[in-house]
């Protein structure tokens, strides 16, 4: 059997590692980074150019440049978060046939996952040159806080690059298993993971090998390119009251802006002041005109204050549902890029009230945790394993568009759990029931997974007839449905309607270009 | 995405351990067959803690996955007994408790919180497995309605007859040269910290003040009433009946405990 690699796929910057004697090793890509930019562009002569090659390209070819894909993955077109980003990418998004969030590149619609099938097989990749061997099956690490058709997105990505993905494993879990491998002592720890994209909260005790997850929370359109915009908001309302003009109406202008503005957050990281300079950002009437000023970093943590504050509730509520204070927590792990902002790490200090553990590599650990992972699968690592737990209630829709829950939030996974349903018509012969994911009472508020028939009912009087329905979410997360008619015990047939992703055909076609 | 249950990727990789994991997959189904203690490879004289050691031990062996990487139906196999461990090990840790009656309450030191905003939250969700809901909800195509008939409340056979009124839960009058027995004061302290939910140190003071006068019913009742609420916000609504239940049998003038207990009855769908 080959080998299971672990992948960190994320919004920004992707990572990969491998299991080695027992320790995670994270792999160099053939440009020596050690992480890779999760990003994708198409040339005019058609080839594709996959990280750091597509990010230098940013500038000259924004509009076939597609970052941030993990962004849109899995999404609706019409979904809140969605429509939000749309006004700010330099790319195009567009509506699939399903109403799936994709993004037209020169003309051509692609999907979010072929896109992140990309980095992926660009993973794969790296991997493979290190190892000396093909390699087919991952791990992938995905935000707590995905729901099932992100999830399922993941999957469908990976397939796409030639991967089966054995396991999706939640990113701060990933970050826990690499931190416990080598502290195995029982313990309470907060993974505090804020990254490109997403900020997911988890509680987790280590107890004799076992790391269970005790709640998790988060927001998954909370990360660094929320404060990437706050700077170029900043910058761009600035410059416009300067000079009247508006810098967000010029792709190549707001590129530029994005770049200076992720650079001047990371120095300010680490200096208080750092300068903006951009010479011939626009075109005035005068001539051309410079942006040039100098940033500090209290302007920065002042006009990033919301999105700080934000990270206060996930804490609060993942500390309520494990039953925890901040006193139980014996370590607190800061991961993902944007933890290294000093005001963040203030925030996580001020809300666990104990400082972090140092010598974890937020970029990194992940991926470790991916390639730990993949250890405890193919049983190098014997004594290590995760009980985890499903972030979302997962039920079904009610008279009044009300949700009726069927498994909870912060279930510990594997787990089953079954609702009776009876009939309200005489002879009825079917019943329709559709799923949804979320915390909203309201159903239509949530996530909608997709609507299942139960058939071939006994035709009765009505109320007589009774089906009990069984959900069963696997390790992963993903849910299978069963239904049984009660009294003969007679398996009714179940029919899903999918209403979002990929068909199978379609990531059958969408490999064979890739030439996986 | 929802799936159809014969649905998943194929394993393609059939590795040499599959008639391992079958053989070991079917035999831990004979020894769930056998009963829940058999499974978790339990003694007669098991504590909670012990079923908890053995039911982390075959996490370690039987999580499914450890069979991630095979094939498709011994994945779901792996699932099936993990999950029946599971229900083994929730009902053993269940039947202890009952056959102990109150579990000990273990000296926990108190702590100070250094962040009292983070207390006042109640807990959202419960992390026991979802309860088998026997409601009926007739189903109007395309959308299912719950049924919203009230649900029968099962009486629980009597306990033994407790005399009512103040003599009977105030404590004996004071011992000479006995600690200071437990004032209204204390019951209020006790209150405010299950109100707040902060469990561990209403069970460090409940712990002193047993200690202080072991004898009494009232303290006896209103440990009963923090784990029956403990038990309620989590949602183990069984658990939370019994003990609420048994903190009135031990003090009838619990009236937290029937508030409670009303709202138990109200709320349940």
């Amino acid at each position: 059997m080959g080998r299971v690699i672990g992948i960190d796929l994320g919004t920004t910057n992707s990572c990969v590692a491998v299991l080695e004697g027992g320790e995670p090793t994270v792999i160099h890509n053939q440009e020596g980074g050690r992480t890779t930019p999760s990003m994708v562009s198409w040339n005019a002569d058609g080839d594709v150019v996959v990280g750091a090659a597509s990010k230098r390209q940013m500038i000259t070819n924004p509009q076939r440049t597609v970052f941030g894909a993990k962004r849109l993955l899995g999404r609706k077109m019409h979904d809140r978060e969605v429509q939000a980003l749309v006004s700010r990418l330099p790319y195009k998004v567009v509506s699939a046939k399903n109403g799936d969030a994709w993004v037209e590149v020169a003309g051509t619609p692609r999907s979010p996952q072929e896109i992140s099938a990309h980095v992926l097989a660009k993973m794969k990749r790296v991997a493979e040159d290190y190892l000396g061997e093909p390699v087919f099956e991952a791990v992938v690490t995905v935000p707590a806080y995905f729901d099932d058709v992100q999830r399922q997105a993941t999957k469908d990505a990976g397939a796409i690059a030639g991967l089966t993905v054995r396991a999706i494993l939640n990113e701060p879990t990933a970050a826990a298993l690499a931190y416990g491998a080598q502290h195995q002592h029982n313990q309470r720890l907060a993974v505090f993971d804020l990254g490109g994209g997403t900020f997911d909260i988890s509680i987790l005790a280590i107890e004799n090998g076992v790391f269970e997850v005790l709640a998790t929370h988060g927001d998954t359109s909370l990360g660094g390119d929320d404060f990437d915009r706050v700077i170029i908001d900043l910058l761009a309302d600035e410059f416009a009251a300067e000079h009247g003009l508006n810098l967000r109406e010029d792709t190549v202008a707001l590129q530029r802006l994005k770049e200076a503005a992720e650079r001047s957050k990371i120095e300010l990281s680490s200096a208080m002041t750092t300068d903006v300079n951009l010479p011939f950002i626009a075109a005035g009437p005068a001539g051309p005109v410079h942006l040039m000023r100098e940033l500090e970093r209290g302007q920065l943590e002042r006009a990033c204050r919301p999105l700080i504050d934000r990270l206060d509730a996930p804490c609060r509520h993942a500390l309520a549902d494990a039953h925890c204070t901040p006193a139980d927590i014996d370590q607190v792990l800061l991961v993902g890029g944007m933890s290294r902002m000093p005001a963040v790490q203030e925030r996580a200090v001020q809300i666990f009230g104990k400082p972090a553990s140092k010598g974890v590599n937020p970029d990194e650990i992940v991926a470790m945790g991916a390639a730990v992972h993949s250890g405890i699968m193919g049983g190098e690592l014997q004594e290590v394993v995760l009980l985890d737990v499903t972030p979302h209630d997962m039920g079904v829709k009610v008279a009044g568009d009300r949700m009726s829950v069927v498994i909870t939030a912060n279930t510990s996974i594997p787990t089953r759990a079954k609702k009776i349903f009876a009939t309200t018509e005489d002879n009825q012969t079917y019943v329709a029931i559709e799923i949804y994911q979320g915390e909203h009472e309201l159903a239509s508020r949530n996530r909608r997974l997709g609507r299942f028939i139960l058939g071939d009912l006994r035709p009765a009087p009505r109320g007589q007839t009774k089906v009990e329905v069984s959900f069963t979410m696997d390790a992963d997360g993903i849910l299978e449905i069963t239904a049984a008619e009660i009294g003969t015990g007679r398996a009714a047939s179940v029919q899903i309607e999918a209403s979002s992703g990929l068909t199978a055909e379609e990531i059958q076609r969408l490999g064979q270009r890739l030439g996986t | 995405m929802v799936r159809p249950p014969a649905a998943g990727y194929d394993s393609a990789v059939a590795g040499l351990d599959e008639a391992r994991a079958r053989h070991v997959l079917a035999d831990m189904q004979e020894r769930l067959a056998r009963g829940p203690s058999d499974a978790l490879g339990l003694a007669p004289s098991a504590t909670p803690e012990d079923a908890r050691a053995a039911f982390l031990q075959l996490t370690k062996q039987f999580h499914p996955v450890r069979f991630g990487r095979m094939a498709i139906d011994i994945q779901k196999l792996a699932n099936e007994v993990f999950l029946s461990l599971r229900a083994a090990h929730d009902s053993v840790a269940k039947s202890l408790r009952r056959q102990t009656g109150p579990i000990p309450l273990a000296p926990i030191a108190p702590h100070v919180p250094t962040n009292g905003r983070a207390q006042v939250l109640p807990p959202r969700a419960s992390r026991s497995p979802a309860t088998h809901d026997s409601g009926e909800r007739p189903v109007v195509p395309p959308t299912p309605t719950p049924a919203s008939g009230p649900r029968p409340i099962v009486a629980r056979p009597p306990g033994p007859p407790v005399p009512a009124g103040p003599a009977a839960r105030a404590p004996a009058a004071a011992r000479p040269g006995s600690a200071p027995l437990v004032t209204p004061r204390d019951e209020v302290v006790v209150l405010d910290l299950l109100q707040r939910q902060q469990w561990d140190q209403a069970r460090t003071v409940l712990h002193q003040l047993s200690a202080r006068d072991p004898g009494s019913r009232r303290i006896r009742a209103l440990e009963a009433y923090a784990r029956g609420r403990e038990a309620q916000l989590d949602r183990r609504l069984d658990d939370a009946r019994v003990e609420l239940q048994d903190a009135l049998e031990l003090d009838p003038d619990l009236q937290v405990a029937k508030t409670a207990l009303t709202e138990l009855f109200t709320r349940r769908r």
